[in-house]
């Protein structure tokens, strides 16, 4: 019987809620309009944070037991590039470099639980989510191997880090008490987001971009903090990194990736009212920040010295050499 | 610590010796496999993932069926599973409707230029994987996949990680670490159906099950009640779980042995009607038909009842096109649904006289059409069950015919070649020759 509902379903090739835009269409409105100047004060300072959590993080953990186990086995099959990745003297592919960073960020702050070596770690306090260990991975790694200013890879983050957390809280609570790790799920969708920005996608290879990664979210939470782990938050990074460059070259996936009857919030949230999320998915995008509580209260007090040094460059400096300033 | 007792009994089963039968079926199921993952080789999609690994350094030593580029296994085994897949064309296990091979034989692949082992091991690795997906699927049927997932990409990743472990020699601990990392690492949800995004499932799910095995052989551990622990992977993926059919006579029982190939390359239930038509093709001859009726099993009205496809996606949901290419062509393959022949004058005019006359009286594998001449003159054919269904496997030669002809779109002289060295694989000492052959058609 089951064979018979796989070829009904490929009958119904929509599966879309009514006839507004699709969520991921709207993602990549958003994604493709928003310029830097554009994003409010508190916003800026929220992707300053969480980049400042990834590379500090990214250090902390690059030479942990994750990380180098993970290392090993990329080695073992062969990989290799030319991105470098904190703390390291491997280079990879863009997404290989962006599977490393996103475990290293994990196993860093895990290491030490909380601060690292200077650096906050920036989660969501409503659901937890940390766009470091994915958002901030693979944008780094794009942003490694492209070579763009600094402005443009924390538009990225902001992007990256406000999806997130607007799919998160369509999923939560019922998503991670069924089990799932939300770096590892809906830091591929989030992450991909960030990496579709820096890959300048056009809208329709964005929205693609988005629905590769959501099926490919996964992650488990019972992995607890073991290498495992960091290295299924590490892969949110890396896939999404690849996602939106097969979107990019012409991978086509569904519209309703996100709010589809078969999507990522009917499968992996505890009966999502799929019509209402997608609601809130799209709505205010650009006007209102729901990311903007991932800054501290009172706002702009805390800090370390990677982002101190963050917030004084101007977002006119080549990334790289922010990089190279920070490395010293 | 079920997947650690899985594992036990695998790897003691596999160090025993797999039985002759169940080696002889995975023979069957590669063919197959390799059959569709030759024919969707150059494929847009497979273009793109190969195109992508190509630019941006995926590229290594592990090849890919039909194509001439050299990829990173990761690349390697996310284009070769979704080629494998990209036609529907592949292997299914029709309880779960699980694709057993896709994911396997793409892990598998991915490894044999860098673990150069016996045949019989590379055959005995995907048996391994393909048997553990269809008990997990099992334990999850239908539930997990009425929800919405694509079982074959949620199980294919566990699949993935058994080969890949049995080819890297890990032993039955590492290897049920790789089987927990594996499922902490599921994908797929039915919403890309009729996309790009259905293929990759299987391809993704080698290449995770293959970063499973290779995390596994480096020492790094899964928690050991990975897939039936309260917040497990059974308990993530479905609402109801038999937990007791993933090990019920494991190592005895071979779920493999229910494999099917499909003969044609659209929905199941519209196959006895086409192979019907295929059957009064010789005695139309080519004269005119003012009338087709086909006797069917209502299902094919509800899910492949579109009497005027616009393109090879929807003929695919078409028994009525089917069966008019059946009656003039004698033959429906791949060739059958690409666009041209779709959409050709001499089909749709065909199609527009073919009715469907369904009736519950009829089982869905069976089928029987009848066809009115321009001359006056009746002619019916009846199957009672249609070839590739449970009750009457595709024969050896069947198969044999079936891969030649997805080969063969992409290598005209090399399809004797393949098939060959594919059934010969068991007394092989070395993967050299197999790969040889599925790689350059030579």
């Amino acid at each position: 019987m089951t064979e018979m509902n796989e070829m009904h379903e490929m009958n119904d090739l929509t599966g879309m809620t009514g006839m507004t835009v699709p969520v991921s269409r709207a993602w990549a409105d958003l994604v493709t309009s928003t310029t830097w100047g554009a994003v409010p004060p508190v916003s800026q300072l929220v992707a300053r944070r969480v980049l400042s959590d990834t590379v500090g993080s990214a250090v902390a953990g690059a030479r942990s037991e994750p990380v180098e186990r993970l290392v090993q086995a990329l080695s073992d099959l062969g990989l290799a590039g030319h991105v470098t990745v904190p703390g390291r003297s491997e280079t990879w592919s863009s997404s290989i470099a962006a599977t490393v960073t996103g475990a290293a960020v994990r196993a860093g702050a895990s290491a030490v639980g909380g601060a690292v070596g200077g650096a906050v770690v920036v989660d969501d306090p409503v659901t937890h989510f940390r766009p470091a260990a994915s958002v901030g991975a693979a944008a780094l790694a794009a942003a490694t191997a492209s070579d763009v200013r600094l402005g443009e890879l924390l538009t990225a983050i902001v992007l990256g880090t406000e999806v997130g957390c607007r799919l998160a809280d369509a999923l939560e609570p019922g998503h991670s008490g069924r089990g799932w790790d939300l770096d590892g799920t809906v830091g591929h969708v989030a992450a991909v987001v960030a990496a579709a920005r820096l890959l300048r996608l056009e809208p329709e290879q964005v929205a693609h971009a988005v629905a590769v990664a959501a099926t490919e979210a996964t992650g488990h939470r019972a992995l607890g903090s073991s290498p495992a782990a960091a290295v299924q938050a590490g892969m949110a990074a890396g896939d999404a990194v690849e996602a939106a460059l097969l979107a990019e070259r012409g991978l086509v996936g569904p519209p309703a990736s996100i709010e589809g009857r078969r999507g990522m919030l009917a499968l992996m949230g505890d009966h999502v009212d799929l019509e209402l999320a997608a609601s809130k998915l799209r709505e205010g995008l650009g006007d209102r920040w729901v990311s903007e509580r991932l800054a501290p209260e009172p706002v702009g007090e805390d800090g370390d010295a990677v982002l101190r040094q963050l917030l004084a460059e101007s977002p006119e400096t080549p990334w790289r050499s922010v990089l190279a300033s920070l490395d010293r | 610590v079920l997947s650690r007792s899985v594992s036990e009994t695998l790897v003691r089963r596999v160090s025993d010796g797999l039985p002759d039968v169940v080696r002889a079926e995975t023979v069957r199921s590669l063919l197959n496999v390799v059959g569709t993952s030759i024919a969707a080789s150059h494929s847009e999609t497979v273009d793109v993932i190969v195109g992508v690994a190509t630019q941006h350094e995926g590229t290594g030593s592990a090849r890919v069926p039909g194509r001439d580029e050299s990829l990173d296994p990761l690349n390697a085994a996310l284009a070769t599973g979704t080629a494998a897949h990209l036609d529907d064309f592949d292997d299914t296990h029709l309880e779960t409707v699980v694709h057993p091979a896709a994911a396997v034989f793409a892990a598998g692949l991915a490894l044999a230029s860098s673990y150069d082992v016996a045949g019989v091991t590379f055959l005995d690795a995907m048996a391994l994987g393909m048997e553990i997906q269809l008990r997990l699927a099992l334990a999850m049927t239908p539930w997990h996949y009425d929800q919405g997932w694509h079982i074959t990409g949620t199980v294919g990743s566990v699949g993935a990680a058994v080969t890949a472990a049995h080819l890297m020699g890990l032993d039955a601990t590492a290897t049920s670490a790789a089987m927990g990392l594996a499922s902490s690492l599921p994908l797929g949800h039915r919403e890309g159906f009729g996309t790009m995004v259905k293929p990759l499932h299987p391809g993704k799910a080698a290449a995770n099950g293959l970063l499973a095995a290779a995390l596994a052989r480096r020492g790094v551990a899964a928690a050991p009640d990975a897939l039936e622990a309260p917040n497990g992977y059974f308990a993530m993926l479905s609402p109801h779980v038999e937990l007791s059919r993933v090990a019920d006579r494991l190592g005895d029982r071979w779920e493999l042995l229910e494999n099917t190939y499909k003969p044609y390359p659209c929905g199941i239930v519209s196959h006895p009607a086409i192979e019907a038509a295929e059957r009064l093709h010789p005695q139309v001859a080519g004269r005119e038909i003012v009338g087709v009726t086909v006797h069917c099993h209502p299902l094919v009205v509800e899910l492949t009842g579109n009497p005027t496809p616009g393109d090879g996606l929807s003929a695919r949901f078409s028994t009525i096109h089917g069966v008019a290419v059946g009656l003039l062509d004698g033959t429906v393959g791949l060739e059958q649904y690409a666009e041209a022949r779709v959409g050709a004058t001499d089909v749709a005019g065909l199609r527009a006289r073919v009715a469907l006359s369904p009736s519950p009286d009829i089982p869905r594998d069976s089928a029987a059409v009848e066809v009115v001449l321009d001359t006056g003159e009746h002619l019916r054919a009846d199957i009672d069950h249609v070839r590739g269904s449970l009750a009457r496997p595709l024969t050896d030669a069947q198969l044999d015919e079936k891969v030649r002809r997805l080969i063969s779109a992409r290598f005209p002289e090399g399809a004797a070649r393949i098939i060959e060295v594919t059934r010969a694989l068991p007394g092989l000492s070395g993967l050299g020759e197999f790969l040889t052959a599925i790689v350059t058609g030579r």
